[in-house]
């Protein structure tokens, strides 16, 4: 569905911004973009959307070389920003009739995409008088109402209350389970771990790791074992890996000896891999 | 249809964001004022105002648009959908055309229309407001600002309104003659009925109208590389 080879851009012309990527993402699939601000995250986007063309190497979408495009490519493409992009003096259902009136595709119902997000009773309600997390549903319904094949979510969660953000998070999944290509650009590794198939670490323009969220975490040992015990009267503390349980021989000795005064396993989240792998913090 | 669909999504959005009470509240201002003017001095002071209504209105109300679109980042949004770059413009400056245009009839018709020529007159107030509107195109899509947008469109269009003026003291010369704003103002004084009209003149303006298309449309898809968006 989306091949990048060799990708390199630049804003000027002596420093690349871009840095020879590839990748590919398969249909289906939802492939998350994580990295700091200022990576190059949005400047991936926007090459992938075709709004930057002047990029070297290859970027194709179902075949088609991206700087190629006509407009028709849009047809197939929805993005969600990360900040609403809507008429304030419009109402929901303007929103939605405004935006999907620029496609020819058969659109979803406007209701029917307001009542997903539970928008239903505000659909004749100006923008304006929307709070943020309201904003923020009815900008991710916008970019699904010409049943795009790929989409483009920024942030989907960001700003929203817990229930709200499982409810977005469950239409993602649904549109997945539909056959729709997804990219995500998230800061929340929570969001990432638990959607996306496979992720990319974007550092300074490049990409330092790409897999599964599960084999990123594993590639780094996996889970910990943390335990404690007493020597005499002092309390000592000890990690070992998970699945080096039984060759641990304090372990067991203190287990014989029954002086384990605590033991639990901790698995490294996400975040803390993308620290250990780029030497960066996400935020 | 989507080009349809584009121009009557503008004239909403003009309709939503009150520039069509303003144009209403502009209307019946000219009209009063037209009125109470004697008769020997009316004819070319509805000239006048024909004439500045696209221009001042064409201009601004047009960076007026594409500064709340910026504002509200919608254009990140149009601009990857499918529309077209000439349509996005073409919609916005043919509808900003059309209520220029039936401002400036209604404007005429309702203080006492005899002898001018109306083709002309509709021509004229048609393409001026496109002329004018792609200048405040051209300016608004480069600033973020209306301070900015105003630095930029006060020399502008300054340069460009004022050479008309001066076939009010009988300044002319052929550089005039194929000045665009001076064409509008011919057009619309033949419009109604002080001077004379030579067709061959609004062919040398929709020659500056693709002239200023061409630079609009390039400093449109500037901006659009430059949106923040993703």
């Amino acid at each position: 569905m989306i091949e990048i080879n060799n990708l390199s851009f630049s804003y000027s012309d002596t420093k690349s911004f871009i840095k020879d990527m590839n990748f590919s993402v398969s249909k289906g699939e939802i492939f998350g973009f994580l990295g700091p601000s200022g990576a190059g995250k949005s400047t991936l986007q926007k090459i992938l959307t075709g709004i930057l063309t002047s990029y070297d190497g290859s970027v194709k979408i179902n075949n088609l070389e991206v700087k190629h495009h006509d407009n028709s490519f849009y047809e197939d493409i929805g993005i969600d920003f990360e900040f609403p992009s809507l008429y304030a003096k419009f109402t929901a259902i303007e929103n939605l009739n405004f935006f999907g009136s620029l496609y020819t595709k058969e659109l979803i119902e406007p209701m029917m995409l307001l009542r997903m997000v539970g928008l239903e009773n505000d659909a004749n309600k100006r923008v304006s008088d929307f709070s943020k997390g309201m904003k923020s549903r009815l900008n991710f319904v916008k970019a699904l109402i010409h049943q795009p094949e790929i989409l483009f979510l920024d942030e989907p969660t960001s700003g929203l209350d817990p229930v709200n953000a499982r409810v977005m998070k469950n239409i993602i999944l649904d549109q997945k389970a539909s056959g729709k290509t997804i990219i995500l650009t998230t800061h929340n590794m929570h969001d990432a771990a638990e959607l996306c198939d496979r992720v990319a670490f974007i550092v300074e323009g490049e990409i330092k790791a790409i897999d599964t969220p599960h084999n990123l975490i594993m590639s780094r040992g996996g889970t910990k074992l943390k335990y404690s015990y007493l020597e005499g009267t002092k309390e000592i503390q000890r990690t070992t890996s998970l699945f080096e349980t039984a060759s641990d021989p304090i372990l067991k000795r203190i287990i014989n000896d029954n002086k384990l005064t605590s033991i639990h396993s901790s698995e490294p989240t996400l975040e803390d891999i993308f620290i250990e792998v780029t030497g960066r913090c996400l935020q | 249809m989507r080009m349809l669909n584009s121009i009557r999504n503008d004239m909403k959005f003009q309709q939503k964001y009150g520039f069509y009470i303003v144009y209403m509240i502009i209307t019946l201002s000219y009209i009063g004022i037209l009125l109470f003017l004697p008769n020997s001095i009316r004819d070319v002071v509805k000239g006048i105002i024909l004439f500045s209504d696209p221009a001042a209105l064409g201009m601004f109300f047009m960076g007026a648009i594409i500064l709340f679109e910026k504002s509200e980042r919608v254009l990140d949004s149009i601009f990857v959908s499918p529309i077209k770059v000439d349509e996005y413009i073409l919609s916005k400056v043919f509808s900003l055309s059309l209520i220029s245009t039936t401002v400036g009839l209604a404007v005429v018709l309702a203080t006492k229309f005899t002898t001018g020529n109306l083709v002309s007159l509709i021509i004229g107030l048609m393409l001026g407001s496109i002329f004018f509107s792609l200048i405040g195109l051209i300016v608004a899509v480069r600033v973020n600002s209306l301070n900015r947008f105003m630095l930029g469109i006060i020399p502008l269009g300054t340069i460009i309104s004022f050479p008309p003026f001066l076939l009010f003291f009988d300044i002319n010369n052929f550089i005039l003659e194929i000045f665009p704003s001076v064409i509008i103002m011919k057009l619309i004084l033949a419009g109604v009925g002080i001077v004379e009209i030579n067709y061959v003149y609004s062919v040398v303006l929709i020659g500056w109208i693709f002239i200023f298309w061409l630079w609009a449309r390039r400093n449109v898809i500037k901006m659009i590389k430059s949106l923040s968006g993703i």
